[in-house]
């Protein structure tokens, strides 16, 4: 009985505060939207920022800086591009050009370098790109890549997945592909687990099982 | 015959008593070491487990004021124990998100780099370099992933394989939570499958129930130098685990339950790795979903996983 009362007390007054509310609304139809509606609207998007690239590449001068890095100057630096050869006309040897590693496809010097003004990037088209438009010039060949990038498919990034609780900064191409020789070159794994399965064995042949993923390093 | 027969009575009767005593007797102290060495295991624990730990609750079931005492507790542990300060919080999901992770098979080249951050963000072991993630390093021209293998010592990527990095898949429909026997662990509504480690009894049937042998079972108490411990830890993500065990990958959820990003996705160098909200319709990885030809590991057995993988080409 006591709570059969309570359970028709609850409702009298859920009902009661339901009425007040739909009260007030009505009230406040003509009124601005109150402030609590700024806690669920969606809050201030903090950006993304991509990353600058620094002194892409250039040539070795053998020498290293006061932080360890090694110290490389830009071709223009000496010479001239102005009817020079393009790399692929020639030989690439350490005698033409001082080590510097050039493989970016059918590319010439003068694809991207302004031959006027070689530290000047520039479209196909002539037309002279800015520093923060670089990330354009490379997706004159490689438009997948640039769509993958939009949609943060391709590069790596740090920071927030959720922008309205924090910023996020993301790889430029040049963060991980030299301008010059893109392609990502192979690298050892350095972290390994400490297994059985990778100490020295001694069983000379272990099974085909004991490689598989399975058997790897399931504890 | 019959003269001795009384005796004989008498005799086998006395001798009825006394080897019923003595089965009495005998039976009685059986039953009482028996019983001793059966609870021997409890007195061993209390020198181990304080009163607090052992009768402390699931944690589902845990208050506020609870949850505040026994990560009180938990941190004082790791002082005492690691000689490490850290701050273990209670990460809730966040309203409205529904966790999914994408790899990009194209982009990874099985440098690891991911599993070692894992290692590291985790408080994981260092003497075992355990780790929530393991990259398979597969042939060319398969999707099983039992023929891949962990072991490969080289420069990668290698000429006719690529890597396949798995860790848990947080299945929608995850055979791990329906086999523990004591609801240690449990899908999240964020889609996040965790693991009470004070409840788990390391029983590990769930670890023999993940297809993707995604669960790592602490055998011996983790080292970890005090220097080395992350201090940013969460109850049910990367606070030091106990000894005897089972844990797995939780989507760094102490990470990204404030919207940070997974530890093992800012390690990447390639920039394989994808995390975001699946209920965002902007967000990156619903475009990823929407637009690449992802697919899902051992999708035959209908785990139903949030974590997908894609080839560019």
């Amino acid at each position: 009985m006591l709570r059969f009362g309570l359970i028709l007390f609850g409702m009298i007054v859920v009902a009661a505060v339901l009425g007040s509310m739909v009260g007030a609304d009505s009230a406040d139809s003509g009124e601005p939207a109150p402030p609590t509606a700024d806690l669920t609207a969606p809050a201030h998007q903090h950006p993304v920022e991509i990353r600058r690239p620094s002194r892409v590449s250039g040539v070795s001068t053998g020498q290293v800086d006061a932080q360890g890095h090694l110290v490389t100057v830009a071709c223009a630096t000496c010479h001239s591009l102005l009817g020079k050869p393009e790399p692929q006309t020639l030989e690439l040897t350490s005698v033409e050009y001082h080590s510097f590693e050039f493989a970016h496809g059918n590319l010439t010097c003068n694809s991207c370098h302004d031959p006027e003004a070689p530290l000047q990037l520039r479209f196909a088209d002539g037309n002279p790109v800015a520093e923060e438009d670089l990330i354009d010039l490379c997706s004159q060949c490689h438009g997948p890549q640039r769509t993958d990038f939009d949609h943060g498919a391709h590069g790596g990034m740090t920071g927030y997945w959720d922008l309205s609780r924090g910023p996020r900064t993301r790889n430029h191409c040049v963060s991980c592909h030299a301008p010059h020789a893109p392609a990502i070159p192979q690298i050892r794994p350095t972290f390994k687990p400490k297994d059985r399965f990778l100490s020295p064995s001694p069983s000379p042949s272990p099974s085909p099982k004991e490689e598989t993923a399975a058997g790897g390093s399931s504890h | 015959m019959n003269e001795e027969k009384p005796t004989l009575e008498a005799g086998s009767k006395t001798g009825d008593v006394s080897r019923r005593n003595a089965l009495k007797g005998i039976g009685a102290t059986l039953g009482a070491t028996a019983f001793a060495a059966a609870i021997s295991p409890l007195r061993n624990l209390a020198k181990d487990v304080s009163p607090e730990e052992f009768f402390q609750k699931h944690y589902q079931e845990l208050d506020d004021d609870e949850k505040t005492r026994v990560i009180e507790r938990l941190e004082a542990e790791a002082r005492s124990e690691y000689g490490a300060e850290v701050q273990i919080r209670d990460h809730r999901p966040i309203p409205g998100t529904r966790f999914v992770y994408a790899i990009n098979l194209s982009l990874c080249n099985g440098n690891g780099k991911c599993v070692e951050a894992c290692h590291q963000e985790n408080n994981h072991d260092r003497a075992t370099n355990q780790s929530y993630i393991r990259v398979l390093e597969m042939p060319n021209g398969t999707m099983d992933m039992e023929q891949g293998n962990t072991t490969y010592d080289h420069a990668v990527p290698a000429k006719g394989k690529f890597y396949l990095p798995v860790q848990c898949q947080q299945c929608d429909e995850p055979p791990c939570t329906d086999v523990c026997p004591v609801q240690a662990t449990w899908k999240e509504d964020d889609g996040i499958v965790v693991v009470d480690y004070n409840w788990c009894i390391g029983c590990r049937y769930c670890e023999a129930a993940c297809p993707y042998h995604a669960r790592r079972f602490n055998w011996e108490k983790p080292v970890v130098p005090a220097d080395d411990v992350n201090p940013d830890q969460g109850y049910l993500s990367n606070r030091i685990r106990p000894q005897g065990v089972v844990e797995k990958c939780h989507f760094c959820l102490h990470r990204t339950r404030e919207g940070r990003l997974p530890a093992c996705l800012e390690a990447c160098p390639t920039g394989a790795r994808v995390f975001g909200n699946i209920l965002d319709p902007d967000s990156d990885i619903r475009w990823i979903l929407e637009n690449k030809r992802v697919f899902v590991l051992k999708e035959e057995l209908g785990t139903k996983p949030s974590f997908f993988y894609f080839f560019d080409k």
